[in-house]
């Protein structure tokens, strides 16, 4: 199976899917969005999810699979690595506005700060209203 | 933090750019993209600080995702390649360093044939190194539907690449 590639079988009865035309660059080639395919085992997904160790997929049916993606590993490891290039941090304190942006929040939403010179305007506004609604009502009932 | 103070902003830039910008990139192929998503997602969130909820780099994630997504959609891709990053080469001879710029290129080539979701969910898998469950509360689906997609994305990756590289 490892030196068979031109094998279509993935050793254990299933059709791996190749590539129509080999011969065109791979930007050209489309990535069939039908159902999954089952060309990779699920215990060899399994140890790409890193729930299973390596010694769990050591077949020879999966060697093909495993050595493919190791190597691709090591490109997919570099990539890990990389940083956000030096100067974009600066680019972006640049465009950032100088000011904070100003919130603006509905008065119905605002954080109510009670202090004592409010509390006593509260209290002097609320006599008020009663004393004027009292005053009101009795000159109605009259 | 959230009053949208500039300094303590510099933080959380310092703090979270390198895992957006890894996105960015192996979602655009083009480092000058990716840059301009970073800017524009920092500068979006910067302004809409006080409308976090929940935790801010996930936040700022769904920002640059999206931000990704659009651009995708809307401009096809010429940049493929993109530049060595900074860190020191581990390949000992000039042909080791060969297959590695060739791996490179034709991984790059793969991933941009894949159609965006299931790129973005290969790429948080094994690049990002993000479990299913992280990945399904940042992308709002379920861990089911990503496992799929990054099966998909494995199998499409291989059909396109193991002729070479198996």
């Amino acid at each position: 199976m490892l030196d068979d590639l031109q094998s279509d079988g993935l050793g254990d009865g299933r059709k791996r899917e190749r590539p129509v035309n080999p011969e065109r660059p791979l930007a050209d080639r489309e990535v069939p969005l039908g159902p999954p395919s089952s060309a990779i085992a699920d215990t060899v997904h399994s140890w790409l999810d890193g729930d299973l160790p390596e010694s769990s997929v050591r077949r020879a049916e999966w060697s093909r699979d495993v050595d493919f993606w190791k190597r691709m590993n090591e490109d997919l490891e570099r990539r890990r690595r990389m940083r956000t290039p030096a100067h974009v941090q600066g680019r972006i304190m640049e465009a950032i506005p100088q000011h904070a942006p100003q919130m603006i929040t509905p008065w119905w939403r605002r954080e109510l700060v009670m202090t004592p010179s409010s509390a006593l305007v509260a209290a002097a506004t609320l006599l008020a209203v009663a004393v004027a609604a009292t005053a009101a009502v009795l000159r109605f009932v009259r | 933090m959230l009053a949208g103070e500039r300094d303590e902003f510099t933080v959380l830039i310092t703090r979270y750019s390198d895992p957006l910008y890894r996105h960015a990139l192996c979602m655009t192929g083009s480092p000058d993209v990716a840059e301009d998503i970073l800017q524009l997602s920092f500068i979006k969130a910067y302004q809409h600080l006080a409308e976090v909820r929940g935790r801010f780099d996930a936040w700022v994630f769904r920002i640059v995702a999206n931000g990704c997504k659009d651009w995708l959609k809307n401009i096809r891709r010429s940049h493929l390649s993109y530049d060595e990053d900074d860190q020191p080469s581990s390949y000992a001879t000039p042909e080791e360093e060969l297959d590695r710029t060739e791996l490179r290129s034709d991984l790059d080539v793969a991933l941009a044939s894949l159609p965006a979701s299931l790129r973005e969910a290969f790429v948080m898998k094994h690049v990002e190194g993000r479990s299913y469950e992280e990945m399904a509360d940042l992308l709002g689906t379920t861990v089911g539907a990503l496992k799929m997609r990054v099966h998909r994305a494995r199998e499409a990756l291989q059909a396109l690449l193991e002729e070479k590289y198996a």
